[in-house]
């Protein structure tokens, strides 16, 4: 009896929990919408804000599940083969997920990246305004960001963007990306 | 104290009182100093930062083993402590660089596992506390004084690797009978695997079995062995434990196409299609470091805390790869292994 009451008591306090966080997962932003402002501790240890490269460079934004998790791991590596093609379209690659700066600084610093990683921990507010928030029984604690992509123009107004759900086990290419950002500046 | 120095520079000269502020200076950093360094990292206001060092592609099963042991030990992950994991992705060469940075980064404890990363983490610091969760022969290679009283900086688990070796060989022939000429396929560098390889080749004596070691230069070389298996009438592979030159998984590929056995020490080669493993259990061994990680956060010095060994030995087959090699298994193997893939 006791033990039912128990699991109760934990089926609910895990209810709340997901209710709790699970309240702040709001919809993803829409294309057309101007990419809410933030700012983070980088895998540099410098803080990055996204307006400081308004006017500048055009931004695509890359949420990723968790460090050191191989598909995550092969995800960023993509991104880095084909850094210097970014580079020439003038892109600043940003990689966001709510694990802890130190455990992004050693996840950079193994994978050699040459772009920053962002942490969104502890508060997952990023997380949640871009509408990328995932729960799951392992993470309930803290939440994990989906897999997903918003490519921001220089004028900070969400261009493109690509919501893979269910993407722990997807290898995003990098050729959409790439497409969308020629695209964009060939309007431009 | 201070304030006693303050009034005496009081009657001083102004060059006397600069000193004495210098001085007095001097000793509040002193003092701060000390009050840090005595503080157990248990009780400081942020996590410990446990920085895990090893020449792999992320996380071992070492790393959750601890990770998963400091929590049933009551710490919570990213408020008590955070695990970084410092990869090098098979370059052996790398470890000592990215312990340099480990410590330049200011991790509070380094987790290494294997030899080579417990060297390079040696190399690069004789303050933080080191914990290795894989050790083979640590006494012989210089990174301990004794199991009972380590007496630097390092201590950690001892997996019974090299003492196994001799007995993962004899698993491997009992399995098949038919068993000849093994390869054993190690990186010129892995210094520890040269040992490895000198008690396997006792052991091969003894077994009347032809061990084949070959320090393989780089990956190509190793690559240009294992494409010979069959010209080099090689019927069983042993895989060594590091991951330099990314031996294991090049194993892996090269048996699974040729049809040749591989006996790994690991069982996670074993769930990812090689015949069989024999060696302690690697999570087991992250699991106990754990314990050794939560004394010195309270405090200890790891020159006082004795190596642990991991007796928790595990033998798993792969039943599947054994029917596509067309193995019909001794009883004695079945009855004998802990863990079957199906």
């Amino acid at each position: 009896m006791a033990f039912k009451r128990m699991q109760c008591f934990l089926v609910f306090a895990m209810c709340s929990i997901n209710a709790l966080i699970g309240g702040g997962a709001a919809m993803a932003l829409e294309v057309g919408e101007r990419a809410p402002d933030f700012s983070l501790p980088s895998s540099t240890g410098e803080k990055v804000t996204l307006s400081q490269f308004r006017g500048k460079q055009r931004v695509l934004l890359e949420f990723y599940g968790s460090d050191f998790a191989p598909v995550c791991g092969a995800n960023l590596s993509a991104r880095k083969a084909d850094y210097n093609k970014f580079q020439a379209l003038n892109v600043q690659i940003l990689g966001i997920s709510t694990n802890h700066p130190f455990s992004q600084k050693m996840f950079a610093e193994s994978l050699q990246l040459p772009y920053p990683l962002l942490s969104d921990f502890p508060d997952l507010k990023v997380t949640r305004l871009y509408g990328g928030l995932s729960l799951n029984a392992t993470y309930a604690r803290f939440g994990i960001a989906e897999r997903a992509f918003f490519l921001i123009d220089t004028d900070g107004v969400v261009r493109q963007r690509w919501l893979i759900k269910g993407g722990e086990e997807v290898i995003f290419p990098t050729e959409p990306l790439l497409k969308a950002v020629q695209e964009i500046a060939a309007k431009q | 104290m201070i304030a006693s120095t303050l009034r005496a520079a009081s009657g001083a000269t102004a060059v006397e009182r600069r000193t004495l502020s210098k001085l007095s200076l001097a000793a509040l950093l002193l003092v701060c100093g000390l009050l840090i360094c005595e503080t157990p990292l248990a009780k400081r206001d942020r996590p410990v930062l446990i920085g895990a060092l090893n020449a792999s592609w992320g996380p071992t099963p070492q790393v959750v083993g601890l990770r998963d042991g400091l929590r049933e030990l009551g710490y919570l992950e990213n408020e008590d402590f955070v695990i970084g994991v410092r990869f090098t992705q098979g370059d052996v060469s790398a470890l000592l660089g990215a312990a340099r940075q480990l410590v330049s980064d200011g991790v509070d404890i380094i987790l290494v596992d294997h030899e080579d990363s417990a060297q390079a983490a040696r190399q690069a610091t004789e303050r933080i506390p080191i914990v290795s969760s894989a050790l083979g022969d640590p006494v012989e290679q210089g990174l301990i004084q004794s199991f009972s009283r380590p007496g630097g900086n390092l201590t950690g688990v001892a997996d019974l690797h090299l003492e196994l070796g001799p007995k993962r060989l004899e698993v491997f022939r009992n399995m098949l009978p038919r068993l000849k000429r093994v390869l054993f396929l190690y990186s010129a560098t892995d210094r520890y695997a040269a040992t490895e390889a000198k008690a396997l080749q006792q052991a091969a004596r003894r077994l009347g079995v032809a061990l084949i070691a070959r320090a393989a230069q780089n990956e190509a070389d190793a690559q240009a062995v294992l494409a010979t298996l069959h010209a080099s009438k090689i019927d069983g592979v042993l895989a060594p434990r590091c991951c330099a030159l990314n031996l294991p998984d090049l194993i892996q590929q090269a048996t699974s196409r040729s049809g040749v056995p591989a006996m790994y020490e690991s069982g996670f080669w074993v769930d990812r299609g090689a015949l069989a493993s024999y060696g302690s259990d690697l999570y087991a061994s992250g699991h106990m470091a754990a314990r050794l990680v939560d004394k010195i956060m309270h405090g200890t010095d790891p020159a006082e805390i004795p190596v642990e060994v991991n007796r928790d030995v595990e033998f798993v087959v792969n039943l599947k790869t054994a029917r596509t090699l067309g193995l019909v298994l001794a009883p004695e193997t079945t009855y004998r292994a802990n863990r079957f893939v199906q």
